[in-house]
């Protein structure tokens, strides 16, 4: 398990939300109509559009294709040393 | 040369179809046609490239190297014909590469205006990024501070105001970008209010209130005739299309209430599927290529998605076609895993959400569609207006199939799930209570 983090532009989210759909417990849509993050459907604070979550392979590999599926490109992954995974 | 997946369109259906064959198969050889030369973009921004929210870079969803991070072959042509007896796809120089499976992903083009004038400079159909790139220099010649172009005799102060044609989301995106520059536009299309296909009066009226609010002149019930460069009373604006000198653009439109002076025509009257060449190929089509839930044509060893694709929808038990982003995105995946082999059927209740974003926050409104909202059909309907928020359900066979929404995001979870789990529309009364 590493950690990732989740980066969400609010000024870039249309609420397309085709993050939602490919992955639910990690993005939802709020009041505002913009995603934010969740960890494993968790998430108090409907306005968080930054969290750090532990992900082994599998977990990353959908948090990154939820990334991929934005159509406005709001969403930003890094690794736990900062690296940007996407978009590249 | 030969492809074990070959997949025409580089869209976002046929990106992903392409993302998810290369991860799941190595090995394999994957081509990918375009008749764009540029790397994958999402058109989704390309409006806010042209309000300068974004620069040109940003555009590109998946950086400069994509093709050979995933070992695809780009091939930048046109394919006009298809022989399935061979595998074989046709380009226009009479060239041609085989398959082993292949996906249709070419999407939809705009419908073209077919009469005189109809091909003059200064109409934009906002469908692809070099269009894109002609609609900002003619911005930026016609309507900035300090205009570049000093060539045009004389021109009307009243002609230099744009017109956009139709009444579509496309329309709408016309609307939202003059809107973001405090510049008016004459929104002009046939029917007696804005959307009255989709939408009852009062729906319609409500968007044409908020478009005013930005700035926007409504004129229903008018459709054009005859696009001019030029006539006694309005001379030529001129374009600067090429260096050194310029060419007649759009002056002026006739139309069956009179006529119009303008020097931007934006045309949004819908999207017609890029099929010609699988209907000569016979395959079987209808709006789009039929497919079943698992996005196969009528020959086994081809696939389609995105827009050009009228699937077979496991929700709503018809096939019918949509195009938008989510729809795309899903479908593209989907159907490579079952060119992969792995039976895997299409099961999505799709969404489109749009903002308009008015002239500095006036005439600000959402609209969100979900499920099947398609105006050829005939449904049972149950609508909600208050306060400057609409709902609309569209019924059919005692079944939820979509649902529009205006200015009220915060229900699109649970009417999605609604239609999802196909509950009885009784239950719409309290879902769509709007107070």
């Amino acid at each position: 398990m590493s950690k990732i983090k989740i980066v969400i532009d609010p000024d870039l989210c249309i609420g397309a939300a085709s993050c939602v759909t490919v992955s639910p417990d990690f993005f939802q849509l709020n009041s505002d109509n913009k995603a934010y993050t969740l960890d494993r459907g968790v998430g108090e604070d409907d306005h968080q559009y930054e969290r750090e979550i532990e992900a082994d392979d599998e977990l990353k590999e959908q948090i990154l294709l939820a990334a991929q599926s934005c159509p406005t490109l709001a969403i930003s992954i890094f690794d736990e040393d900062g690296n940007k995974l996407f978009p590249l | 040369m030969k492809f074990d997946y070959l997949i025409i369109g580089s869209g976002i259906a046929g990106i992903s179809a392409a993302e998810t064959l290369r991860k799941f198969d190595k090995e394999a050889s994957i081509g990918l046609i375009s008749n764009e030369p540029h790397n994958p973009y999402s058109k989704v921004l390309l409006p806010f490239y042209l309000k300068g929210k974004i620069n040109y870079d940003q555009l590109f969803i998946r950086g400069k190297n994509f093709w050979k991070r995933n070992n695809i072959e780009f091939i930048y042509s046109e394919v006009i014909g298809l022989d399935r007896r061979v595998k074989k796809i046709i380009f226009g120089d009479g060239q041609g590469i085989f398959y082993k499976k292949l996906l249709v992903a070419s999407g939809a083009s705009a419908k073209k205006l077919d009469f005189l004038g109809s091909d003059l400079p200064g109409i934009f159909y906002f469908r692809d990024l070099d269009e894109t790139i002609r609609i900002k220099k003619h911005l930026d010649i016609f309507y900035s501070n300090t205009p570049v172009y000093q060539h045009t005799p004389v021109y009307r102060s009243d002609g230099l105001k744009p017109v956009i044609y139709g009444a579509s989301f496309i329309a709408l995106e016309f609307a939202g970008i003059f809107a973001h520059f405090g510049i008016g536009a004459k929104i002009i299309f046939r029917g007696p209010y804005f959307w009255s296909r989709l939408l009852d009066e009062t729906g319609g009226k409500l968007i044409e209130s908020f478009l005013e609010q930005a700035g926007m002149e409504i004129h229903q019930g008018e459709n054009i005739k005859e696009i001019r460069t030029a006539s006694k009373s309005s001379p030529p604006f001129i374009l600067p299309l090429r260096e050194g000198g310029g060419e007649e653009g759009v002056s002026e439109i006739i139309t069956n209430v009179g006529s119009r002076f303008c020097s931007f025509l934006g045309v949004g009257t819908g999207l017609e599927p890029n099929l010609e060449f699988a209907r000569i190929a016979d395959l079987k089509v209808n709006q789009g290529i039929i497919t079943d839930e698992f996005l196969r044509t009528s020959d086994h060893d081809i696939f389609a998605a995105g827009d050009v694709a009228e699937f077979y929808d496991t929700i709503i038990n018809r096939h019918h076609v949509l195009g938008n982003w989510l729809n795309s995105d899903m479908q593209g995946r989907t159907t490579a895993h079952n060119m992969l082999g792995v039976k895997k059927p299409f099961e999505l209740v799709s969404s489109y959400n749009f903002n308009f974003e008015g002239k500095k926050g006036a005439g600000a409104f959402n609209i969100c569609a979900l499920g099947d909202t398609n105006p050829q059909e005939l449904f049972d309907v149950k609508i909600s207006c208050r306060r400057q928020k609409y709902v609309k359900a569209f019924i059919k066979n005692s079944q939820c199939v979509g649902i529009i929404l205006i200015n009220s995001p915060q229900l699109r979870e649970k009417c999605s799930n609604f239609i999802k789990n196909k509950l009885e529309p009784a239950g719409l009364d309290n879902l769509l209570d709007l107070r």
